[in-house]
């Protein structure tokens, strides 16, 4: 009986049956870090029931195994065995689903440009000069052949987009495009059957091609993102210990009920909200808090799911509320309801989009009625009609945004953020203040010891290692201090001390290691220093040491860009009002306000939006989710817990907070460009308009202006990429130990 | 010029070969991703 089993109940939520009777399930594996590693797990593995790819980059490894062969339990069990703690997730179909999109969007992408290559080619010859009347047919029957599956299988999604929407008589910017390529396609199909006019089976590939390329960076930029954030979706935990008559039984979270007792190991999460039966424990309660430090909890207090055991013990609790009643599941709805009132800006310009299509029909067919009514003949006013369709397809208004925002993400993702809902890019440019979370945001999770005051004859190396060794066993910001600052300290068995710290007893003498009130003012000499502990021996003090939280780097830099673009900043944080300052005055923060809990945050920034300001908000727990979520823009961290990301609209993957400021400016220059676009293509349609109407500009020439004005578009758009070369390598942030 | 009535078909089923060996392609997986293997380099990673 290994502890794994319990997964084997599980296989339907966590992993993906296949075809042939295998499964598949993405796990996150901890201790991954190098191409041995890779080789190790792979190799602990039977290769024949288990394939497994494992990702040194994401610290993942996507399983594929034959259940039959082999239970779920012996697999984990085998990758624990190797060294490795094996994380499941829960199975996320979307994962599937994106990479089956990603396939379909790819092979759109080729047979476009395979085939309208070629469909180039050919109709080059008549651009060229005169075309021998007996192999024009045939050249035009192949341009036929060959711009059928660009039209119908690649430009499909346009299709059936534009024309559902126009059915359902709500237009949107699909729907020109969509009537734009079915004409061009039928009017060129027409004339070739009857054999005169001119074709635009080229212009319609062209087309084609260059939408569905804008749209594919577009997207491809959010999945990426995305399978990052699933990754790290392991806060809340699918199985717990339950002690029954005695006995430790693993089982689902699902099945747990109140009065449920728990058993959390050391490190583990706990899986429900409950009420503490053990003495004293320690519990890192970072994600819903946001508190870096591990709070101590006494016998009788309340537990929060998702908060992780920091002590060496494990501890034991009683289940007060499982499942949606918990903590961690209310934040997660309070951030719903806060997203849900966003407002959408995509919205506008499918209306924009729905007038400019009737207007554009409307004088199409006026034309058409003119030339008739005139008197022209048949053939002459269709041409006309269509060179007023063309003329005023809307490609370059419709390439004009999605090519710049392609533009602004993959620049965007070499500065080290990922763009998560490309609307936010217009948003971002009015932006005037923008919210800062302290913990894990604008500071790292690690501290640094900074100072050491002696009160006694023992010298400062020898209090040091003292309270480092006390502090070994442990896992938490303050013990890795320690252990950064006295690696060689031999451990001292420690133990909780209520609720003021660690007891240990020697042959020196008892020790104490206990966290000094904030309110202490002998200590607050300097400002860096944000927390003090004490230790003493036999109840008289020995020694005080100082604690610093660091700066993630580029966070003055970040401050300073921000400040000369014009932009306030403030700091919000979960911690006491004294740590905030400190921090803020350290990154050149004006405004820090601290002691501020989740519905707080949120209630400051609703202030702030009423006052007229516009909010950028960044941070990382899940108690920056529901202010997040109602900022105008947000921006998560990768190593911060799950849910904030998947609400932050980008998500920050570089250990360098400057690529914040660096938004900012991209999207200013985004929008820049887009006014430009825009501009230059009504500018175009607006002249040559007239002259279609006219009946003075041929299709061809019509169409042949529309590929230059998509191509200058596409172009000018180029520009946000900055000079290829001048962004250095992101530098993946390393993900804090799971503590 | 009656060349082109040989080599035009020709043409279109060399371009439809090519397509059917990207979707191979596709569907084996080679495109799903482009950023694990720079990470699968034989050196080791300190």
């Amino acid at each position: 009986m290994n502890h794994w089993e319990v997964y084997d109940q599980l296989l339907d939520q966590v992993s993906q049956s296949l075809d042939d009777g295998r499964r598949e399930m993405l796990l996150r594996v901890e201790g991954l870090r190098c191409r041995a590693c890779v080789r190790r797990l792979e190799r602990a593995l039977p290769p024949g029931p288990v394939e497994a790819q494992a990702d040194v980059a994401s610290g993942s490894c996507l399983l594929n195994w034959d259940p039959a062969c082999l239970p779920l339990s012996a697999v984990l069990q085998a990758i624990d065995d190797a060294g490795f703690r094996p994380v499941v997730l829960a199975d996320d179909a979307s994962r599937r689903t994106a990479r089956d999109e990603r396939r379909a969007a790819l092979g759109r992408i080729g047979v476009a440009l395979l085939f309208g290559m070629q469909v180039m080619m050919l109709a080059s010859g008549e651009y060229l000069g005169e075309i021998d009347p007996a192999l024009r047919p045939l050249l035009r029957h192949a341009q036929w052949l060959l711009a059928t599956p660009v039209v119908l299988y690649a430009g499909w999604p346009f299709l059936r987009q534009g024309f559902g929407a126009l059915r359902a008589l709500s237009p949107t910017m699909d729907t020109p495009v969509a009537i734009a390529i079915a004409t061009a396609y039928l009017a060129s199909a027409i004339n070739t059957l009857l054999d005169t006019g001119a074709v635009y089976f080229d212009s319609a590939a062209m087309f084609v091609l260059l939408l569905s390329l804008a749209r594919f960076v577009e997207a491809h930029g959010r999945t990426r993102a995305a399978a990052r954030l699933r990754l790290l979706a392991g806060a809340q935990p699918l199985a717990a210990l339950r002690r029954e008559q005695g006995q430790l039984l693993e089982v689902p979270t699902s099945a747990l009920r109140a009065g449920d007792l728990l058993v959390v190991p050391p490190g583990a999460a706990v899986a429900a909200d409950g009420e503490l039966i053990c003495a004293a424990a320690a519990l890192d309660e970072s994600l819903i808090t946001g508190e870096a430090v591990p709070r101590e909890r006494r016998q009788g207090e309340a537990v929060c799911a998702g908060s992780v055991n920091a002590g060496p013990l494990p501890l034991e609790l009683r289940v007060s509320s499982a499942g949606a009643r918990s903590v961690l599941s209310q934040l997660t709805r309070l951030m719903q309801r806060a997203q849900l009132a966003k407002p959408r800006a995509q919205q506008l310009a499918d209306r924009i989009a729905g007038r400019f299509v009737g207007v554009v029909l409307l004088l199409a067919a006026a034309t058409g009625a003119y030339w008739i009514g005139s008197g022209a003949e048949l053939g002459m006013s269709l041409q006309t009609m269509l060179a007023v369709l063309v003329v005023t397809c809307p490609c370059a208004l419709s390439l004009a945004t999605p090519m710049a925002h392609a533009a602004a993400s993959t620049r965007l993702a070499r500065e080290g953020l990922m763009l998560v809902q490309v609307d936010a890019l217009h948003a971002a440019t009015r932006v005037d203040t923008v919210c800062l979370d302290k913990t894990g945001t604008l500071t790292t999770r690690r501290m640094r010891l900074q100072e050491v005051r002696t009160l006694s004859t023992l010298d400062a190396d020898a209090c040091c290692a003292v309270a480092s060794g006390m502090e070994a066993g442990l896992n938490h910001p303050i013990a890795q201090a320690f252990r950064d600052a006295c690696p060689q300290a031999p451990a001292i068995p420690s133990r909780l001390d209520g609720v003021q710290g660690l007891r240990a007893e020697t042959t020196d003498g008892v020790w104490h290691l206990s966290r000094l009130p904030s309110t202490t003012t002998d200590c607050a000499g300097a400002i860096h220093a944000l927390r003090w502990l004490e230790l003493s021996r036999d109840g008289r003090p020995v020694a005080r040491f100082a604690l610093q939280e660091q700066l993630r780097p580029g966070a003055g830099a970040m401050v300073r860009r921000l400040r000369e673009m014009g932009l306030e900043v403030v700091l919000f944080s979960g911690d006491g009002q004294q740590a905030a300052s400190g921090v803020a005055e350290l990154a050149g923060i004006a405004g820090a306000q601290g002691n501020l809990l989740p519905e707080q945050k949120l209630r400051r920034l609703a202030a702030l939006q009423a006052a007229g300001h516009r909010v950028l908000a960044v941070g990382d727990g899940i108690n920056d989710g529901p202010m997040l979520a109602a900022a105008d823009v947000s921006i998560g961290l990768a190593d911060g817990a799950a849910l904030a990301q998947a609400h932050g609209d980008a998500i920050l993957i570089q250990d360098n907070l400057e690529a914040i400021a660096g938004l900012l400016q991209v999207a200013r220059q985004a929008r820049r460009i887009v006014v430009q676009n825009i501009g230059w293509a009504i500018a175009y349609n607006l002249t040559l308009l007239p002259l279609a109407m006219s009946g003075a500009l041929p299709p061809w020439l019509a169409a042949l202006g529309m590929g230059g004005s998509s191509l200058l578009v596409t172009l000018n758009a180029q520009r946000l990429l900055g000079a290829v070369g001048s962004g250095h390598l992101p530098v993946p942030l390393v993900r804090a130990a799971q503590t | 010029m009656n060349s082109l009535f040989l080599l035009i078909p020709l043409a279109i089923a060399m371009v439809v070969l090519a397509a059917g060996f990207l979707f191979a392609a596709i569907q084996g997986g080679q495109f799903d991703d482009l950023e694990r293997h720079q990470h699968r380099m034989p050196d080791d990673e300190p």
